[in-house]
């Protein structure tokens, strides 16, 4: 069985690959099923460790709504299930946490700060997506996240993410997270139990052409991004207008002080500051700062996973109309 | 810490005597996690595992088993010990989670029923409901993995004795957990027992293709029928015509034109969803330009 030495110190690239245990997706989806009701996410955390290039997901156990505002509770509760769950053989390491969303993976600044957080204990770590309304229509849909590089020592150092420091590290909306692709995995004897239950059908369910139903939902998550893509623009375009003002009085005044001071050094008088500070001042204008691009990263990416969300659904639409029409020709 | 042996103290609430009508549905995710119980066990000699199940119960004896976790415990041939502390704290987590879950009973992962066993449901019957104890195969020794429920009932009229009598058994899942155990169930004939997960699409060709399968195979029957081969079944004749019988008849000018509609929609949105793309890998460009 999988032992439970220390999770080795190498770089997150060495991690390719997201091993799934089979119990953990059901643990998954029992939690969201009985905690998500309504529109609600749940939030758990994952337990395993590193071999190789793949890091195995062996266990997973839920935050508690009841508990998920009381820091210190949390940490107890954290602190005792592992502690009870190294008792029983089980691996104990943490190396992520997983959310459930509806209709694709939601990127807020709460989801990149908490991330933020485990990748910044353990390098390793990745969050887990759980999408429970198309796992209903019979896909299961479970996709592993992490931060890049990049982003992870941007956030490190701080960085405010002015538009400047975005150009020196080249960071793009698509560079923030990156996708590791998930496999699951059972046992031999989970193996054994599945040929003992009874044998399903191929799920037909995706094949209904109702189950496009999520499309419509899919381009209003769309446009609202979009709108708040939009406003980030705003802000953006408001700081550079302002910012080439400004620029233009301060060239002017420039000007007049060089003239001044011109003649006064002709006269021999004093002559009067030219520094940018004192101009600032004397025209009493505050300087202007960019606006932070975070924000605007992030509803980028969201923007781009939800387009990528709206293809996959109608390229699955496209087929289902194609195939109703083959049969109604017939 | 551990408790002290466990006496066999036989003080049975009369609730035991309805146990007959009770119901035992578990759900695949404690099934799953009982095995992987199962497959963390000390290596020391230990030959089984035991554990709590949780779950809920409603007032007419339906057991919905939907989660369970290993309790540790040492047994020798005299004795028995299992660590109720850690069986109680356990409990207690997995309250704050869920607090309308009870204990609904106990597995252990072997098959036969020993004298310990008696002690240890003595245990869990010391709370509300009458517990069940399930019996995992894990040696698979009938070939397959054999789960089995029993309750504890009364038998004989002046000895008293008790004895384990068998109740029937079923699987009950989630929509969304049925999803995953069909998903599961491709990678059985795989060496490495793992299956990627596939996007919408990918998964959306996949059932095509079965589905295709299904239909030649169909075809095949219907042609050896047809030449004789084989004799004509009656009740896969009556099916078949029940399939028939199920395509919608639409006019085909209707049709046309509800298909020209979606399909014209359709392109829209992608048109409109590769144009947002496009806009917004444009935009990354832009800023991107060096300012000199």
């Amino acid at each position: 069985m999988a032992s439970t030495e220390d999770l080795p110190k190498g770089a997150i690239g060495d991690v390719a690959r997201v091993q799934v245990d089979g119990v953990v997706a059901l643990k998954i989806i029992k939690h969201c099923q009985e905690e998500g009701i309504g529109t609600e996410l749940v939030k758990g955390f994952l337990v395993g460790l590193v071999v190789g290039d793949t890091l195995e997901v062996t266990n997973s156990f839920p935050l508690p709504k009841a508990i998920i505002t009381s820091k210190n509770q949390s940490s107890q509760y954290q602190r005792d299930m592992l502690s009870n769950l190294r008792k029983v053989n089980a691996d104990y390491h943490q190396v992520g946490w997983y959310q459930s969303t509806y209709l694709g993976p939601h990127f807020s600044q709460v989801f990149l700060e908490s991330h933020f957080q485990y990748q910044l204990e353990i390098e390793e770590s990745v969050v887990l997506i759980y999408d429970p309304l198309k796992t209903t229509l019979g896909n299961l849909s479970l996709r592993g996240f992490r931060l890049t590089r990049e982003m992870l020592d941007l956030l490190k150092n701080n960085d405010v993410f002015t538009p400047e420091s975005l150009q020196a590290a080249g960071l793009k909306h698509g560079d923030m997270f990156e996708e590791l692709p998930v496999v699951l995995r059972q046992s031999n004897l989970v193996n054994g139990l599945l040929h003992s239950l009874a044998p399903d059908d191929p799920p037909y369910d995706l094949l209904h052409l109702s189950a496009t139903q999520h499309l419509e939902s899919h381009m209003y998550l769309l446009i609202d991004s979009l709108e708040s893509l939009q406003q980030e623009t705003y802000k953006m375009l408001g700081y550079e207008r302002n910012y080439t003002k400004q620029q233009q009085m301060k060239q002017q005044f420039l000007l007049k002080r060089k003239e001044e001071n011109a003649r006064r050094a002709k006269e021999g008088e004093e002559l009067l500051p030219e520094d940018d500070k004192s101009i600032e001042k004397e025209l009493n204008v505050k300087p202007t700062h960019a606006p932070p691009r975070q924000q605007a990263l992030l509803t980028a990416e969201q923007v781009e996973s939800q387009c990528e969300e709206i293809i996959d659904v109608s390229g699955q639409a496209f087929s289902k109309l194609y195939l109703s029409q083959m049969l109604n020709q017939q | 810490m551990r408790c002290p042996t466990l006496q066999s103290n036989i003080e049975i609430s009369s609730m035991e005597d309805n146990v007959h009508s009770i119901e035992v549905y578990l759900h695949p995710v404690a099934a799953f996690a009982i095995i992987d119980s199962h497959e963390r066990r000390s290596k020391d000699n230990q030959t089984r595992v035991i554990g709590s199940l949780l779950g809920t119960k409603t007032p007419d004896g339906v057991y919905e088993i939907s989660s369970a976790y290993p309790v540790p415990h040492s047994e020798s041939e005299e004795e028995v010990a299992i660590d109720m502390k850690y069986e109680q704290s356990m409990y207690q987590l997995y309250k704050t989670i869920n607090p309308t879950d009870v204990v609904l009973g106990w597995y252990a992962t072997n098959s036969t029923i020993k004298m310990h066993s008696v002690l240890i449901h003595d245990y869990y019957s010391k709370r509300d409901p009458p517990p069940v104890y399930l019996t995992f195969d894990c040696k698979m020794r009938s070939g397959r993995l054999d789960i089995k429920a029993y309750v504890r009932c009364s038998l004989g009229v002046e000895t008293k004795g008790y004895i384990f009598s068998p109740i029937p058994i079923k699987m009950a899942y989630y929509d969304p957990e049925r999803a995953a155990v069909n998903l599961l169930r491709q990678s059985i004939s795989t060496d490495t027992n793992e299956t990627p997960i596939k996007t919408g699409l990918e998964r959306f060709e996949n059932v095509l293709g079965s589905l295709e399968d299904s239909i030649d195979g169909l075809l095949a029957y219907v042609e050896k029928v047809k030449s004789g081969d084989i004799p004509a079944d009656s009740k896969i004749g009556r099916l078949l015509m029940e399939l028939v019988s199920k395509v919608p008849k639409l006019d085909p000018n209707q049709f046309d034109k509800i298909m020209n509609n979606t399909t014209q929609d359709l392109l829209m949105i992608v048109y409109l969803t590769n144009l947002t793309k496009t806009q917004l890998e444009l935009g990354e460009q832009v800023a991107h330009i060096p300012s000199n």
